[in-house]
């Protein structure tokens, strides 16, 4: 076993696999509960996805990698609106969706770094928080709101800061 | 190798004093943790006990840090199944931060042996748990546990035919 940066996150969600898929694959859904990000994507092996925030434009932008509605979403990993975290190039973020009952269990493996990644660190934060805005905007219809976004672009900043740094 | 703690965060859209009172109050436990009660006397050295509807007491432990609607930690013994049982204790500390309306919970369980069985289990059940807690501060209802649960009794049983595999 080798000790390669892999980041898991596995959410229980009171939806339906194709009601998670949709919220992850139209961008007027994510922007939503991903703190206004809308996340574009031609969803097809090879096609395109870009991720678009309020302010910053184009942030990061991928490939799909996997696409098999509702149950596999996986597509590369680009950042581009910070210098440090663009050198690092792909990385990868794969969702797998199962259908338990009512409830959808949802597992984010964002993984591909190069050893040493400030994009890993800086992932680790965002993910639980997008995650959990999902299960509040899918089950409830509200996601969770724009200070936390703050504290994770925050975070965001401080680690590529850091980076910078060292 | 040294072993990998898990870890968990989520986000809560509830007082603090909710989230605190959903942890350490075994009729709420018992709402979003498949029937389970933390039954504990919570203070540091203080016993604690997750009592199983139909199992009765399933893991028991210690309090190991008590500092209310902020952070808890306890030792946690699996005592109802003999290859978890072996591993002795590992430990659970649970950190809570306000952010605006939003509680930041931050779970982790560590203390684990090398090579842990333990681990493997709780790395499933504590993402369902945690799951069904937000929707009940969310929204007043759990998730159901059915199917949860099966997922985690599946997960527990992988783990121990990997546990029997290479003794055989």
């Amino acid at each position: 076993m080798d000790d390669e940066l892999s980041f898991l996150h596995v959410a229980y969600i009171r939806a339906s696999a194709e009601e998670v898929w949709q919220a992850l694959t139209h961008p007027e859904l994510t922007q939503d509960y991903w703190f206004g990000t809308r996340v574009e994507g031609d969803w097809r092996v090879g096609g395109q996805v870009t991720l678009n925030a309020p302010g910053l434009g184009v942030t990061d932008r991928g490939q799909v990698l996997v696409c098999e509605a509702p149950c596999r979403l996986a597509y590369s990993w680009n950042v581009l609106f910070d210098p440090i975290f663009a050198r690092e190039g792909a990385s990868r973020v794969s969702f797998d969706l199962k259908r338990l009952g009512a409830v959808t269990m949802l597992t984010i493996v964002h993984d591909g770094f190069k050893p040493g990644s400030k994009v890993f660190e800086s992932i680790r934060d965002g993910w639980p928080l997008i995650a959990s805005s999902l299960k509040s905007f899918l089950e409830n219809g509200a996601a969770l709101e724009i200070t936390q976004a703050s504290e994770a672009v925050r975070a965001h900043t401080e680690a590529a800061a850091r980076a910078r740094q060292a | 190798m040294t072993p990998q703690n898990f870890i968990y965060v989520t986000y809560i859209r509830a007082s603090q004093d909710a989230v605190w009172t959903a942890l350490i109050d075994p009729d709420f436990t018992a709402q979003y943790w498949s029937g389970t009660r933390l039954e504990a006397d919570w203070r540091v050295g203080g016993k604690v006990a997750l009592i199983d509807p139909t199992r009765g007491e399933t893991d028991t432990g210690e309090v190991l840090i008590w500092e209310p609607k902020a952070r808890l930690a306890y030792s946690f013994h699996v005592a109802f199944d003999p290859v978890f049982a072996a591993e002795g204790h590992s430990r659970v500390t649970v950190e809570l931060e306000a952010t605006g309306e939003v509680v930041k919970l931050i779970l982790t369980h560590d203390g684990f042996p090398e090579v842990s069985r333990v681990r493997d289990a709780v790395s499933g059940g504590w993402p369902s748990i945690l799951s069904s807690l937000k929707s009940l501060l969310e929204s007043g209802q759990a998730l159901p546990s059915g199917d949860a649960e099966a997922e985690r009794n599946a997960a527990s049983a992988r783990a121990r035919i990997a546990a029997d595999a290479p003794a055989r």
